[in-house]
């Protein structure tokens, strides 16, 4: 029963992340922008996902 | 071969498959092909270290407590592999799309020593650290669950007092590849972990009659299916898995940026402006936040060692065993789970995206991280045993 409960509470976190994905969409693709950019790999820059989020982020 | 034989859970593994293939089309179909090789990257990492049992916060106690090292030096060889196979491809085209790989390097600041010190402190309070707690929570470990609940908790507050940790002294990302060039950051990386190794056996050696350089080779009692692993494939493997990770998403394997990202959406959902916080102003973070869950890598590949864990689990037979929890074990779960989040956040990740590949990507912060979040543990193994005695 507590293995049950369990994955309940599973599939109400993963509807959470369901409903984010409903509402905002995919609006910048952080993997797939670097086919449109022309920098040389930059934008995959701001893809990293350390805690600053990015090497741009790293020079302050 | 045990004597008891357990039966694989195949209403959880029914579950796993399920969900890997309803992800496996979302990602697919509505985000990208990259985005589904970093969820399936993450379903390997999930298996890999459920089935060796890979976790740092066991070994590094074992080796403070008892001077047993075979965890930490299947930790050493791991980084030893990585730093030679990173060094090829860190500013290489990748094999998957156009552009280049770019390394984990983050600055050497204060914030990483407090932060790294902070989380190896933790994580033996909590009794798993980024990767542990996220695998073993996905295989059903009640504990780990509530720990890591804090853990994206702490991670959120970390966030919010980003500007402090900000204005502190800091040396800024310092790349050993670039400071001294591939060959050399690699062979001064390698007589480092070389080192590290020599000290670390000649102690176990010392203290333990029974020391075997091979027990981490020890497949006597493997099932590729049900585990054990040995802790050499479990090496090996993350390796391998942090490399395809690296060709895939474009830089390494990181956990922890996630469990921040989750806790911001959720309180952002119930009417806090998390969007107006220094930290969730910067230009990955800011997108990450306006954007679905689903299209940052690091959620993705998390998503897939939930997942690749839980049907590890479900095939050895062992999803949710029961745990005892006390209260002592309880406020030790929180407080673990907490200052991991906020250390993680301080110090640009955990384990894995700090130490792991930090290093792997000759980044010093990895280095230093390393250091202090052992000082740390060998802190933490004391007040430990204030919650589980």
């Amino acid at each position: 029963m507590k293995r049950i409960v369990y994955l309940i509470v599973l599939t109400l976190c993963l509807t959470f992340a369901f409903l984010d994905h409903d509402s905002n969409g995919v609006a910048y693709n952080p993997l797939f922008h670097s086919h449109d950019d022309k920098t040389d790999g930059a934008s995959q820059s701001i893809s990293m996902p350390c805690g600053l989020g990015g090497s741009e982020n790293h020079k302050h | 071969m045990s004597a008891i034989t357990k039966k694989i859970d195949l209403t959880v593994l029914g579950y796993a498959v399920l969900a890997t293939l309803l992800f496996s089309f979302l990602f697919f179909t509505q985000v990208g092909n990259r985005h589904l090789y970093v969820f399936l990257i993450g379903i390997g990492l999930g298996v890999s270290l459920y089935h060796a049992s890979f976790g740092f916060t066991g070994g590094w106690r074992s080796f403070i407590e008892h001077r047993i090292s075979s965890s930490l030096r299947a930790q050493i060889i791991m980084l030893g592999l990585a730093v030679i196979l990173f060094s090829f491809f860190i500013g290489s085209n990748s094999w998957i799309y156009e552009g280049k790989m770019i390394g984990a390097v983050a600055p050497v600041s204060v914030s990483v020593v407090v932060g790294s010190f902070m989380f190896g402190l933790a994580m033996q309070l909590a009794g798993g650290c980024g990767s542990g707690t996220l695998f073993t929570a996905s295989s059903g470990n009640g504990k780990m669950a509530i720990t890591l609940v804090f853990f994206m908790i702490g991670s959120l507050v970390g966030t919010y007092h980003f500007d402090f940790w900000k204005s502190l002294p800091s040396f800024g990302g310092v790349s050993l590849m670039n400071e001294f060039g591939k060959v050399n950051s690699v062979f001064l990386q390698l007589s480092v972990l070389t080192l590290l190794y020599y000290f670390i056996y000649k102690s176990d050696q010392k203290r333990n009659v029974n020391f075997k350089h091979s027990d981490i080779f020890d497949f006597s009692n493997f099932d590729l299916f049900k585990g054990p692993w040995p802790l050499i494939l479990g090496a090996v493997l993350l390796v391998f898995f942090n490399v395809l990770m690296l060709q895939a998403a474009g830089h390494p394997w990181g956990i922890t940026f996630a469990f921040g990202l989750w806790a911001a959406k959720i309180v952002q959902f119930f009417g806090v402006e998390v969007s107006s916080w220094s930290f969730w102003q910067l230009s990955y973070p800011s997108t990450a936040l306006e954007n679905s869950l689903f299209a940052d890598p690091t959620t993705v590949s998390n998503l897939g060692i939930i997942f690749g864990a839980l049907a590890a689990s479900a095939l050895a037979g062992n999803f949710f065993k029961a745990s005892l929890i006390n209260k002592k074990i309880l406020i030790a779960a929180i407080l673990g789970g907490f200052f991991m989040g906020y250390g993680a956040r301080l110090s640009f990740g955990c384990n894995v995206g700090a130490l792991f590949s930090g290093i792997a990507s000759g980044s010093l912060h990895g280095w230093v991280w390393f250091l202090f979040a052992f000082i740390g543990s060998m802190i933490g193994v004391r007040f430990r045993r204030v919650f589980y005695s």
